[in-house]
C-alpha cells in the first residue's frame, strides 16, 4: 500500500513537472517567435526532463523488477512515440521557421537531452546489482539494435543538420556549430561511410536474428518472438526501401524513418512484456486455499526464464505454500538455501546418477522414498528443477521404468490439486491452446509416448503367448500411420520418445489398436477395453472420458448408475476440455453436493420454474439453442444431457430423435461431445435399437 | 420491412419482399396476430426514422391497442406510427346501424382509411406513410352488408391501389389457416401464427411463412417468443406436425 501510494505520488509529480517545464519554455520562447512547430521541441524537452526525473526517483529499485513492470514498458513506449514525432516535425519546423537560431538551439538542446537520457538509461541498467538482461540472445540483440539505432541516429542527425542538409548558407546560420562541425574536416567524405556502415550493421543484425529465429522449434516461444522478429525485419526493410527510393527519386537523404523503427520496437517489447506479465499474474492468483479446487496446474518456465521461475517459487513459499523440491546438483546451492530458509515448508530431494537423495538417505526409485505418498495431503506443489524432466531423470533413474514411476507420482499429486513448477527444454514442450487450464500430463510428449509403451507392454503380457507375435506385427503395421516408431527387445516394446503424439492422437491410437486386435482375433474388444480401463485407472484416468468419447459425437452412457458415470466423465474431462456443462432434470444444487462438482462446470436446470436463474424451459428448441451457443463459444466442450427420459415423455420419442439428429449434425462440425446417460429399461425396445443404430453407446 | 424489424425475422426471410407487397397474417384467436403486426411495424420504424405507418383498427380502440402492446414491451415511435380507429368515425356516419349498407358508406370509409396514403385522390401528401396494417379483414368485411362478390371486388381494387402506391401492407385475418379463403389469392404473402399444443404442458407459439411472392424464405415453423424486448423469433420448431 505504501509502495503504491509512493508510486502514485511519483507519477503525479512527473506529470506536473512535464506541464511546468512546457509552460516555462513556452513563456520564454514563444514570445520570441510564435511558430506552431516550436511546440514540438518544447514538449520533447519537457518530456525528456520528466524522464530524467523518473529515472532518478526510481534509482533505488531493482531495474530487473522495473523492466518486468508494465509501467516501465509504457514509459519506453511513450518516449519512443514522442521522440519519433519530434524527430519528424522538428525538421519541418526548422524549415518553416523564420527564426532559425531559436529553432536550432532548441533542436540541439533536445538532441543533447535525449542523448544524455539514453546514455544514462544504459549506464543505470548496467550498474544494477543483478544483470538486467538475463535473457536469451534474441532479446539482447533486439535491445542492442534499439540502442545502436538511436545512439548512432543522433550524431548522424546532428551532422546532417550541420553539414548542409538544409537549403541555407551554413556559415551564416550555424555560426559556432559550423566551426565545431565535421564539415570543415571534410565531413562530406565521412557521412556516406557512416551511413553505409550503419546499414551494413543493421543487415548483419537482421541476418543473425534470422538464424536465431529459425532455430526456435517450440511453437509457444516462436509465437512470442514472431512479433519481435517480423516487426524488426519488416520495418528495417520498409525503412531501407523508403530511404533508397527517396534518395534516388528526389536526391534527398533522410534518416528520420528510424523513428518508426523505434516506435515499432517499443510496441513489440511492450507486447511481449504484457504477455509475460499476464502469465505471471495468473500464478499470483493462487493461494494454498484455492489451489485444491483445481485439478492441478503445471507452470512451465522456459530454460531461459530460470530467474523468473525461482522468483515464483519464492513467491509461493512466502504465501505459505509447501513444496517438494527436486533438482540435480547444478542447481543444488539455490535449493539448499531455499530448503534452509523455508525448513517447515520444503522437502529437498536431489537427483543423482544413482537415484534420489533425501538428506543422508539414497533411494533407487521414488517408490522407495518413505512418506512421500502421504505428502500429497500435506503439500501444495512440486518443483522439478533439472536440465529437463526427461534427461536428468533418465540419467539418474537409469531405466525408462523409473521415469514412468516418477511421472505417475507427478500425475497423482496433480490429480489432488498440486501445482508443478518446471523449467524444461523447448523441444520437449507441447503446449496446446493457451487459453485453458492444461492437464499437464498431456503436455509432456515423452510421457504420452511412454504411457502408450506401458499400455502395450501390459497388454502384451496378458495375451496368450501364441498370439504375441501377431500382436507385434499388428503394431508394426500400424506404425506407418498411427503409432510412433516402435522397437522391440526381448519381448519388450519401445516407442520413440521424441515421436509426435498428443492427447488426441494417443486416444485415437488406443481405439484403433483395439479395433485392429479384434479384427485379427488376437483379443476381443471387450477384453481389450477392460485391460485398458484397468491400466488407465492406475493413473486415475477415466478411460471412457479419455479414449471412448470421440469428438463431434453423441455418446449414450449405459452404466449401472449412468448419471453418476456421465458426471464423473465430465469432471475428469474438465481438466483438458475448455469448458463443460450439465443440463439436467435435477436441481443443480443437489447435483453439486452429491457429486462434488467443481465450480468451473456450467449448469442448466430443465424445469418450467422460471424463477431460478439456471432454469431452462424444456422446449427442445431452447435446449438445442443452449447447446449450440455453448459449443459455439467452446468448440471442444463436453456437455452432459441428463434427462433424456423426461424429454421423451414430454415431447415424444420421435421428436427427441429429430432433436438428437440436429444436435449431432452440429456437433460433427466441432470437437465437442454430448454425453447422454440412459437407462435402457425405461424405453421401448424398438426405441433403444434405433438409438444404438444411430449413436455410440458406452457400456 | 421484415428483415429489418423484429429480431430473428431475417432468418425466415432471406430477402426482403418488394415494396408494396400485401401480406396476410392469419391465425386463430389469441395467436398474437395484432401484436406481430404492431411489432413488425414499430421495430421497423424505430430503425428508419423517416418512415411512417398507419395501423387501421376496426374493432379495438386505439387506447386498447396501446395498452396491450405496452404489456408486451412494444413501444410505438411518436410522429411515425398512427393508429386509425374506424369505430370512432363509423359511429358518425351510421350511429344506429351496425352495418353500413350502401356504397356511399363504403366509399366514405375507404376514403377515410386511404386519406394518409392518397389512394383515391389525384394529389398525394408529401411523405405519406408507406406501411399499413389493417386489423382485421374479417371485421372490415363484417362492417358492410354488401354483396360478398362486390365486396371482394372492391377489396381487390383497394389492394391494387396499395400496390400501385407501393405501400407495404399487413392484413390481419382471423381464422383457421388451413381453411382456404379467396383473399389468399389476392395477396402476395401469407404468414401463419399459431400455438402448437401437441404437448399441453408445453404450448409453443409459432410463426410460419406459407407464401411470399418473389422472396426466398424458410418454409419451416419458428418459435415466436415474447421477451422483455417485445416479440422475437426463436429456433425452428422440432417435431412440428401439420
Amino acid at each position: 500500500m505504501e509502495a503504491d501510494r509512493e508510486n502514485k505520488a511519483r507519477w503525479v509529480k512527473a506529470t506536473v513537472l512535464t506541464l511546468l517545464t512546457a509552460s516555462l519554455l513556452s513563456i520564454l520562447i514563444l514570445p520570441l517567435k510564435s511558430n506552431i512547430f516550436l511546440v514540438f521541441p518544447i514538449l520533447g524537452i519537457s518530456f525528456n526532463v520528466t524522464i530524467v526525473y523518473l529515472i532518478v526517483s526510481f534509482r533505488h529499485l531493482d531495474m530487473s523488477k522495473i523492466f518486468k513492470n508494465e509501467k516501465f514498458a509504457l514509459l519506453l513506449l511513450l518516449y519512443a512515440i514522442v521522440f519519433s514525432i519530434l524527430d519528424c516535425t522538428v525538421i519541418v519546423g526548422i524549415r518553416l521557421s523564420e527564426d532559425i537560431d531559436t529553432a536550432i538551439l532548441l533542436n540541439a538542446f533536445q538532441i543533447l537531452c535525449t542523448s544524455l537520457l539514453l546514455v544514462g538509461l544504459l549506464a543505470f541498467s548496467l550498474l544494477q546489482p543483478k544483470p538486467l538482461f538475463k535473457m536469451n540472445t534474441i532479446k539482447i540483440i533486439i535491445f542492442l539494435f534499439f540502442s545502436l539505432n538511436v545512439l548512432i541516429l543522433f550524431p548522424t542527425y546532428l551532422m546532417n543538420v550541420l553539414s548542409g542538409g538544409y537549403p541555407r548558407d551554413v556559415e551564416k546560420y550555424y555560426g559556432i556549430f559550423y566551426e565545431l562541425s565535421l564539415s570543415k574536416a571534410g565531413f562530406g567524405q565521412i557521412y556516406p561511410f557512416v551511413k553505409v556502415s550503419f546499414g551494413v550493421l543493421n543487415a548483419l543484425i537482421v541476418m543473425f536474428l534470422t538464424m536465431q529465429y529459425a532455430r526456435i522449434k517450440n511453437a509457444f516461444v516462436k509465437r512470442h518472438y514472431s512479433v519481435l522478429y517480423f516487426g524488426l525485419v519488416g520495418i528495417v526493410a520498409f525503412e531501407l526501401l523508403i530511404v533508397i527510393a527517396v534518395h534516388y527519386l528526389f536526391g534527398i537523404k533522410i534518416i528520420t524513418f528510424f523513428g518508426l523503427v523505434t516506435v515499432v520496437f517499443s510496441f513489440a517489447i511492450f507486447y511481449y512484456l504484457v504477455r509475460l506479465q499476464r502469465t505471471l499474474m495468473e500464478i499470483k492468483k493462487l493461494t494454498p486455499q484455492n489451489i485444491s479446487t483445481k485439478s492441478g496446474e503445471v507452470f512451465i518456465f522456459l530454460k531461459d526464464e530460470i530467474e523468473l521461475s525461482r522468483d515464483k517459487l519464492v513467491e509461493f513459499l512466502e504465501k505459505g505454500f509447501s513444496m517438494i523440491l527436486f533438482s540435480s546438483e547444478s542447481d543444488g546451492d539455490f535449493f539448499r538455501d531455499i530448503a534452509d530458509k523455508y525448513r517447515d515448508k520444503t522437502i529437498y530431494i536431489r537427483l543423482t546418477e544413482e537415484g534420489y537423495t533425501l538428506g543422508n538417505s539414497h533411494f533407487a526409485s521414488i517408490k522407495d522414498i518413505e512418506g512421500l505418498e502421504t505428502f500429497p495431503n500435506n503439500f501444495n506443489g512440486i518443483v522439478v528443477y533439472s536440465d529437463t524432466l526427461t534427461e536428468t531423470l533418465r540419467f539418474s533413474a537409469k531405466t525408462r521404468k523409473e521415469l514412468m514411476e516418477f511421472y505417475r507420482f507427478l500425475f497423482r499429486v496433480l490429480r489432488r490439486g498440486a501445482i508443478i513448477i518446471a523449467p524444461v527444454k523447448r523441444e520437449h514442450l507441447v503446449i496446446s491452446k493457451a487459453a485453458r487450464t492444461p492437464n499437464p500430463v498431456w503436455l509432456i510428449r515423452p510421457f504420452i509416448v511412454m504411457r502408450l509403451e506401458e499400455s502395450m507392454n501390459e497388454l502384451f503380457s496378458r495375451i496368450e503367448p501364441t498370439k504375441r507375435e501377431r500382436f507385434i506385427s499388428v503394431l508394426r503395421y500400424m506404425r506407418k500411420d498411427t503409432l510412433p516408431f516402435m522397437g522391440e527387445e526381448n519381448g519388450h516394446l519401445f516407442f520413440d520418445l521424441n515421436a509426435s503424439m498428443d492427447r488426441k492422437n494417443f486416444s485415437r491410437a488406443i481405439r484403433q489398436i483395439g479395433k485392429r486386435l479384434e479384427e485379427e482375433k488376437i483379443v476381443s474388444l471387450g477384453d481389450y477395453h477392460s485391460i485398458m480401463r484397468e491400466l488407465f485407472a492406475k493413473y486415475g484416468d477415466d478411460y471412457e472420458a479419455t479414449v471412448l468419447t470421440t469428438d463431434g459425437e453423441i455418446h449414450f452412457v449405459c452404466w449401472k448408475n449412468p448419471r453418476e458415470k456421465a458426471i464423473k466423465m465430465l469432471i475428469f474431462a474438465s481438466g483438458f476440455r475448455s469448458a463443460c456443462m450439465i443440463i439436467s432434470r435435477t436441481n443443480p444444487h443437489i447435483l453439486k453436493r452429491k457429486y462434488n462438482i467443481p465450480n468451473n462446470i456450467r449448469f442448466r436446470w430443465l424445469t418450467s420454474m422460471s424463477d431460478s436463474e439456471l432454469a431452462l424451459i424444456p422446449h427442445l428448441e431452447r435446449v438445442k439453442k443452449e447447446i449450440f451457443n455453448f459449443i459455439k463459444e467452446h468448440e471442444d466442450a463436453m456437455i452432459v444431457l441428463d434427462g433424456i427420459e423426461y424429454l421423451s415423455k414430454l415431447h415424444g420419442f420421435d421428436t427427441v430423435m429429430e432433436f438428437l439428429w440436429i444436435v449431432r449434425d452440429r456437433l460433427s462440425m466441432t470437437e465437442a461431445v454430448l454425453i447422454v446417460p440412459i437407462n435402457p429399461q425405461i424405453f421401448e425396445k424398438r426405441d433403444i435399437e434405433i438409438l444404438r443404430r444411430e449413436f455410440s453407446f458406452i457400456e | 420491412m421484415f428483415r429489418d424489424s423484429i429480431k430473428g425475422l431475417e432468418r425466415i426471410f432471406h430477402a426482403e419482399p418488394p415494396q408494396g407487397s400485401i401480406t396476410m397474417i392469419v391465425g386463430k384467436p389469441g395467436t398474437l396476430k395484432s401484436s406481430l403486426a404492431h411489432a413488425i411495424l414499430s421495430s421497423y420504424l424505430w430503425k428508419h426514422k423517416g418512415e411512417k405507418a398507419v395501423y387501421i383498427t376496426i374493432e379495438e380502440t386505439e387506447e386498447s391497442h396501446i395498452r396491450n402492446m405496452k404489456s408486451l414491451g412494444i413501444a410505438f415511435p411518436k410522429n411515425q406510427y398512427f393508429i386509425k380507429d374506424i369505430a370512432s368515425f363509423k359511429f358518425e356516419i351510421a350511429p344506429e346501424n351496425d352495418f353500413l349498407q350502401d356504397d356511399k358508406h363504403f366509399n366514405f370509409i375507404m376514403q377515410e382509411i386511404s386519406k394518409p396514403f392518397g389512394l383515391y385522390s389525384t394529389t398525394a401528401e408529401e411523405n405519406f406513410p408507406r406501411l399499413m396494417a389493417l386489423d382485421s379483414l374479417n371485421a372490415f368485411q363484417n362492417l358492410f352488408l354488401i354483396d360478398a362478390r362486390r365486396l371482394r371486388f372492391r377489396m381487390q381494387d383497394f389492394f391494387q391501389r396499395l400496390r400501385h402506391r407501393k405501400i407495404s401492407s399487413l392484413i390481419i385475418v382471423e381464422g383457421d389457416p388451413e381453411e382456404m379463403i379467396p383473399e389468399y389469392f389476392m395477396v402476395d404473402g401469407v404468414i401463419e401464427v399459431g400455438i402448437d399444443r401437441s404437448h399441453p404442458q408445453m404450448p409453443k407459439r409459432y410463426i410460419v411463412v406459407r407464401k411470399m411472392r418473389g422472396t426466398k424464405h424458410e418454409m419451416a415453423p419458428y418459435m415466436l417468443n415474447i421477451t422483455e424486448n417485445g416479440l422475437e423469433i426463436g429456433e425452428p420448431l422440432i417435431g412440428w406436425k401439420k
